[in-house]
């Protein structure tokens, strides 16, 4: 599904990745890890799209992906929706004036109908229990709530790839249990993820690959 | 825990997604001009140095009085000739940089002054042309060839209040701060465009609004943060020998 061969970054004449190869099953959940300023985030943005290897190829299910081929609007849209992206640091994935039209916004790209829409908020809603939350603006969340939103958000357009930057950090244990929760069904429903996480539990729990990260950075 | 053990039906079969077309190039547009406009700020210009900052500033200052107060065009001129000298050294890249922005100010200059030029008053205008091209020149090659924050040793050699020299390194400091940040904004609504907008306007017009809030908050926090560190409304800066 997600094939990645030879990859080669670098920033401002630093090297990030260095000649970095991976290859992802359908339905697999891959732990990637690596210490701080490895490229674990750049690696990440790159399977998004948002930056481009100065060598090395991505294939997404058999599509190339280059900037030329994201310059196709059409393609580009369907890349993105199959492939949801949780940031690190919620806050700069919610933009909206409230939670329900955050949620509620990828739906409404994709053209569903008023009735599809509306259900899928409202499953979305039911399943991280922030019915309390629905009317208010995002900005003014918790950080373990805007997390939720931030999930809720991506999960409402249901991508086939998840993509989850250190989905524990900053959390209360609570909604720790929750995002942990949500991972192993997503899991068990055959998604494929891949995670950066230092904590141990996905090791432990999701049956998941470990793809580490050389640190090139001196 | 989740509010259910089982995720809806949707979720759990395979997204059969067709994007109808729809131009989201203003994303595209936005990042670039920001990327841009970053790189100025984070002095990624190799051409600029410490050296002399202060007598620079000074020159910059002396000049723009001289070319302010000369009622005859040879002084225009004459400054004129020397700032193309300077230019002539810089890289390539440079010289672009601040001709194209010279040729877009002048533009504006000359609409501003084709009234005064049809009425007759052709010799005001060309003088009032060439004093703001002189100046054009040496503010734009000034802020390309020393940093900022030269800049403010520079200006504080003059004594000025450390307070507004403060206030004006916090100010670069912050529009690459909330840029990097508008900058994430604008990826994860990329990433998020994945069929027809309905209003572009309104999403632009949340990102702006997100940018405001987080300058507030973070100005707060910085506030918070030089309380804890002793600060009651003084600015004092350390002056090292």
């Amino acid at each position: 599904m997600i094939d990645v061969h030879d990859f080669c970054f670098s920033y401002e004449e630093q090297p990030i990745l260095s000649h970095f190869s991976m290859y992802i099953k359908e339905g697999e959940t891959i732990l990637l890890k690596g210490p701080n300023g490895c490229g674990k985030t750049t690696l990440l943005k790159m399977l998004n799209g948002l930056l481009f290897p100065e060598y090395g190829t991505y294939l997404f299910s058999n599509h190339k992906i280059t900037k030329k081929q994201l310059k196709d609007e059409r393609f580009s849209k369907w890349f993105h929706q199959q492939i949801g992206y949780v940031f690190q640091d919620s806050t700069i994935q919610l933009f909206c004036a409230s939670v329900e039209e955050e949620i509620s916004f990828g739906p409404e790209q994709m053209d569903l109908s008023k009735v599809d829409i509306t259900s899928r908020v409202e499953d979305m809603i039911s399943l991280f229990d922030i019915e309390k939350l629905r009317k208010r603006a995002p900005y003014t969340l918790s950080t373990g709530e805007k997390k939720k939103v931030a999930i809720a958000s991506v999960l409402a357009v249901n991508p086939s790839v998840l993509i989850f930057d250190e989905p524990f950090s900053g959390l209360d244990d609570q909604t720790v249990e929750l995002v942990k929760a949500l991972l192993s069904h997503l899991h068990k429903a055959g998604k494929t993820m891949i995670i950066t996480s230092h904590d141990k539990w996905a090791e432990d729990t999701l049956n998941t690959r470990i793809i580490t990260l050389p640190a090139l950075v001196l | 825990m989740l509010n259910k053990n089982v995720l809806p039906t949707w979720m759990t079969t395979k997204e059969d997604y067709v994007p109808i077309k729809d131009n989201s190039i203003y994303i595209d547009k936005s990042l670039l001009k920001l990327f841009s406009l970053l790189n100025y700020f984070r002095e990624d210009n190799t051409e600029r140095r410490e050296r002399a900052a202060e007598i620079k500033t000074a020159a910059l200052f002396l000049v723009l009085m001289i070319v302010a107060c000369s009622r005859q065009s040879m002084i225009p001129i004459v400054l004129l000739v020397i700032i193309l000298v300077r230019i002539s050294l810089l890289s390539g890249k440079t010289i672009g940089t601040l001709f194209k922005k010279l040729l877009l100010e002048e533009l504006c200059t000359l609409i501003i002054l084709l009234p005064a030029y049809l009425l007759g008053h052709h010799i005001a205008v060309i003088r009032i042309l060439l004093k703001i091209t002189v100046t054009l020149l040496y503010v734009n090659t000034f802020a390309a060839t020393v940093r900022w924050n030269a800049i403010t040793k520079g200006l504080s050699k003059f004594h000025i209040p450390d307070l507004f020299l403060f206030t004006f390194d916090l100010a670069i400091k912050y529009i690459v701060v909330l840029g990097d940040e508008c900058i994430k904004m604008l990826e994860a609504l990329k990433i998020r465009s994945i069929g027809k907008s309905k209003s572009k306007g309104k999403e632009q017009a949340h990102i702006l609004a997100m940018t405001f809030i987080k300058s507030k908050q973070m100005s707060e926090e910085m506030y918070h943060a030089m309380v804890c560190r002793g600060y009651s409304g003084e600015y004092r800066k350390s002056r090292k020998n």
